[in-house]
């Protein structure tokens, strides 16, 4: 190997990004489309803040013979008993829209069991929800002003009533004030000070050390390092900071896969792999990458550990040209226009020469549940009928702000992972019926021309989105630039 | 030189005075109100564990806090802007009003400010379940500040008003027990049956029970007073028991450990009423010995006499012979996991060795002695108690 090359692999920059690395980059939401057995149901969760905390979620369904929906938040693992259900409120201008409010008290993973009842029976549906503590909340400046006040109030109070005490409170009425009195009351006022000075010295320790355990709490998302060997190998290994049970060798395959790895150029998103790298050994992973122009690349793998914790780890990885070796499995490249070159509107052109075309078109904003159309017709206009299940979906969406802060892998599910999926679906004593099973890949499907993907855009900005389907045997990626306005 | 006559009638007092025959009941009412939302609140958190700013009992104890801080501002505003008047009360930054008044006020301010931090609290480090946070001791320091403005009151009452003492006596025993059982509330998470074979429960006991019996048996001046204390606070401990329970609820918080059906009703009260007839029955033959030597006798008096009775108490809870609507030893909250130790029905060592344990006892005697010697003084005190 010539010593530029070893030496460019050597500086193959590991990067280990360590950003919010949970289920999904800065995407929050929880998006299920599916059914609770006949009743079909769009759900959106977000997740709590801090744990225990509060997550909301919102319940659509197309049905008219839906009566209730009874909603309860508890730990994914199987349980013996459960906290009584809520029953998920009406919304008033929208019969067929339910809210409620979920506790969840412990970090891990939970889940959100939905029990749907109507006229054609009940029927459960259970959603995992990670429940990852972040750091602990700042108090305003408005509110810590407010409470300093109060707070030298009522200190200043009590040591102004133990000295009336020390200097008066034994008196007869009308008496005066011996000065022994105010001699006793003065010094009794200063001991007080400084005994409550003591005791607000000891609160803010306290205070401190509540702040220290909260934040060793915090989630603590599993590292990622990733390298090139000179053979154009990429390897990958995964750490755990210690955090819970969670393990680096504790991964359960998602869709036949233990990782799912996207990696895309950076800055102009003009590359896109996604690859499912073979376990080595506990905690590391490697593949062969395909031909690469060199570059910075950042990389998203998605990995769902045993427990249903689902996490998006993120790495960065500067490359050489690599003359790689052809894309082998459910492996897929596709080099793109980047986005600093003006979008284009309307379809754009895949590999196979059809074209794919994203609805709903124009402008689209944050915080509310959409569905992403993409439809693929051929050089004609005409719908092709021929897309087939890619890893057991009609697609896979990544959605990526260009300035990087978000990631999310979507399926025409929703954002959970099946896997994640799967567990949560275990029932227990709890259940009053077999939960609703995920859809079966294996059933047949009428040709499809179209695949949808609900999704929930976290915040205003531009996004590209790479929508992946598959025909004829070959893996077909669109890109698409959107600009999400404020809620 | 204090003089401690007192007025003889109430007609001739200052606006400080006259306003106690109000202010009085209305610290019974709001002492008591906040006693029942402690063990409300107590019991919810076992039972339902759903916390909010407004559950039911939250709303009993601000009621307690409002009534508090409204009566005391108004009795204090009154004796301020009375001129007039004889100058009775005492004075704190140009305020003037009797002083378990501004106490009780303070109290309820404190309990407010203390309700608004934990509400931050929750939002800053997530909903909690435990008793001993940085906010709830704020509020609880706010409780006892209420508790104990109203014990003044009903004390300075007595020592003034000659004509009502023996039902203000009886008052001050009521609040004194209240206080006690505030103040053994704010310390329940070490005073489980499980941790009853550790000197650190011992420790617990010594540092509260003692001090307060001595003092309301002095301020109240009755023959039993420290007896009247301990029971109310055992009446009031087991009403709770008995009352609780006969609520239904559920769970609305997972995981749940325990299956929970009913309000879970507070632990047995422990048994401070056998020794606190023993320091009624040692103190009148004490009362010319010097302040150490009574403290040191009624403290150990107090602390070895408890622990004879207790220890074994304690073993009797965690047989199944305690699990009924009386003892209620077989209840749990529905976080209490079943291979947890009290669900086990096994102590749980707080002292890692022998010598540990036999230090933490020599410990819990010498807190003993030093807070009864604290109650003596405090009670000396108030039983000079005049505005």
């Amino acid at each position: 190997m010539r010593p530029a090359t070893l030496f460019l692999c050597l500086c193959a920059s590991t990067f280990a990004v360590m950003s919010d690395a949970r289920a999904h980059i800065g995407s929050p939401d929880i998006v299920y489309e599916g059914s609770a057995g006949p009743y079909p149901l769009s759900v959106a969760v977000a997740p709590p803040e801090t744990v225990p905390g509060l997550a909301r979620a919102t319940l659509r369904t197309t049905s008219d013979t839906l009566d209730a929906i009874e909603i309860v938040g508890v730990p994914i693992e199987p349980q013996d008993h459960a906290p009584r259900a809520d029953l998920a409120v009406r919304d008033p201008g929208d019969p067929k829209t339910f809210t409620a409010s979920l506790w969840i008290m412990t970090p891990g993973t939970w889940k959100v069991r939905v029990r749907a009842r109507g006229r054609d029976g009940v029927a459960e549906l259970a959603i995992p929800v990670p429940a990852l503590p972040g750091a602990p909340g700042v108090m305003s400046t408005e509110l810590a002003l407010l409470l300093g006040i109060l707070a030298a109030l009522i200190v200043a109070g009590a040591v102004g009533i133990l000295g009336a005490a020390q200097r008066e409170a034994q008196l007869v009425p009308g008496a005066p004030i011996p000065a022994d009195n105010r001699r006793r009351a003065r010094r009794s006022m200063l001991v007080a000070s400084a005994v409550i000075g003591s005791v607000l010295l000891a609160g803010a320790t306290w205070w401190d050390d509540t702040a220290g355990r909260h934040r060793a709490l915090s989630y603590r998302p599993t590292a990622l390092t990733a390298w090139l060997d000179d053979a154009g190998r990429l390897f990958l290994a995964l750490e755990d900071p210690g955090w819970l049970a969670r393990r680096p060798d504790d991964l359960v395959p998602d869709h036949g896969h233990l990782m799912h790895l996207y990696a895309v150029r950076v800055p102009g998103l003009d590359r896109v792999l996604h690859l499912h790298p073979d376990l080595q050994s506990p905690g590391r992973f490697g593949r062969d990458l395909p031909a690469l122009p060199s570059g910075r690349y950042r990389l998203f793998a998605d990995i769902v550990h045993a427990s249903g914790l689902a996490e998006t780890l993120v790495s960065e990885i500067e490359l050489p040209d690599v003359p790689g070796r052809p894309l082998a499995g459910d492996d897929s490249a596709r080099a793109v226009p980047g986005i600093s070159t003006p979008a284009a509107s309307g379809p754009v052109p895949l590999d196979d020469g059809s074209r794919m075309t994203l609805e709903p078109a124009g402008t689209l904003r944050a915080r509310r549940p959409l569905s992403l159309k993409f439809r693929v017709t051929d050089a004609n206009g005409a719908a092709v009928g021929d897309l087939v299940p890619y890893m057991g979906m009609l697609g896979h969406l990544a959605v990526i702000a260009h300035d990087l802060g978000t990631f999310t892998h979507v399926h025409p599910s929703g954002t959970v992972p099946m896997a994640a999926f799967s567990v949560a679906q275990a029932s227990d004593a709890t259940s009053e019926c077999a939960p609703t099973p995920p859809d079966d890949p294996a059933r047949a499907r009428p040709p499809a021309s179209e695949v949808a993907f609900p999704y929930l855009f976290p915040r205003a900005g531009r996004y590209r989105l790479f929508a992946q389907v598959k025909r004829a045997g070959r893996v077909l990626t669109g890109a698409f630039d959107v600009q999400v306005s404020a809620p | 030189m204090t003089s401690t006559a007192a007025p003889a009638d109430l007609a001739g007092a200052g606006p400080a005075a006259r306003s106690s025959t109000w202010l009085v009941p209305c610290a019974v009412v709001a002492m008591t109100a906040i006693l029942v939302a402690a063990f409300w609140d107590f019991s919810w958190h076992r039972s339902v564990g759903r916390d909010t700013f407004f559950t039911p009992p939250h709303c009993v104890l601000y009621f307690g806090a409002v009534l508090a801080c409204f009566t005391s501002a108004f009795a204090v505003l009154r004796a301020t802007t009375d001129v007039a008047g004889v100058s009775d009360g005492v004075g704190v930054f140009g305020l003037r009003g009797p002083l378990g008044a501004f106490v009780t006020g303070w109290g309820g301010v404190t309990m407010l400010t203390a309700g608004i931090f934990d509400d931050w609290w929750h939002g800053a480090y997530g909903l909690d379940i435990l008793i001993q946070s940085l906010p709830h001791m704020a509020i609880f320091t706010g409780m006892l500040g209420v508790a104990g403005g109203g014990l003044l009151l009903a004390v300075s009452r007595a020592n003034t008003v000659p004509e009502r003492a023996t039902r203000a006596r009886a008052v001050i025993a009521y609040m004194g027990g209240v206080w006690l059982t505030l103040v053994l509330a704010g310390f329940l998470e070490q005073m489980f049956v499980y941790l009853m074979h550790g000197a650190r429960f011992y420790c617990v006991v010594a540092l509260t029970v003692p001090g307060i019996l001595s003092a309301v048996s002095r301020a109240s001046r009755l023959p039993y007073g420290a007896s009247a204390t301990a029971l109310v606070y055992t009446v009031c401990t087991w009403l709770a028991i008995a009352v609780l329970p006969s609520f239904s609820t559920a769970p609305r918080l997972g995981p749940v450990f325990h299956p929970v059906d009913h309000f879970v009703p507070p632990p047995f009260p422990i048994l401070v009423l056998p020794p606190a007839l023993a320091l009624d029955w040692l103190r009148p033959r004490l009362a010319e010995r010097s302040l150490w030597v009574r403290a040191g006798l009624e403290g150990s008096a107090f602390l070895l006499l408890f622990a004879a009775l207790q220890w074994p108490f304690a073993s009797f809870l965690q047989t199944p012979w305690a699990d009924n609507r009386f003892f209620v030893g077989n209840e749990f909250a529905f976080f209490q996991a079943a291979g947890s130790l009290p669900v086990r029905r096994l102590f749980y060592a707080t002292e890692a060795s022998a010598l540990q344990f036999w230090l933490g006892l020599g410990l819990s005697l010498v807190l003993a002695v030093v807070t009864t010697s604290l109650g003596i003084a405090a009670g000396e005190w108030l039983r000079k108690l005049q505005r």
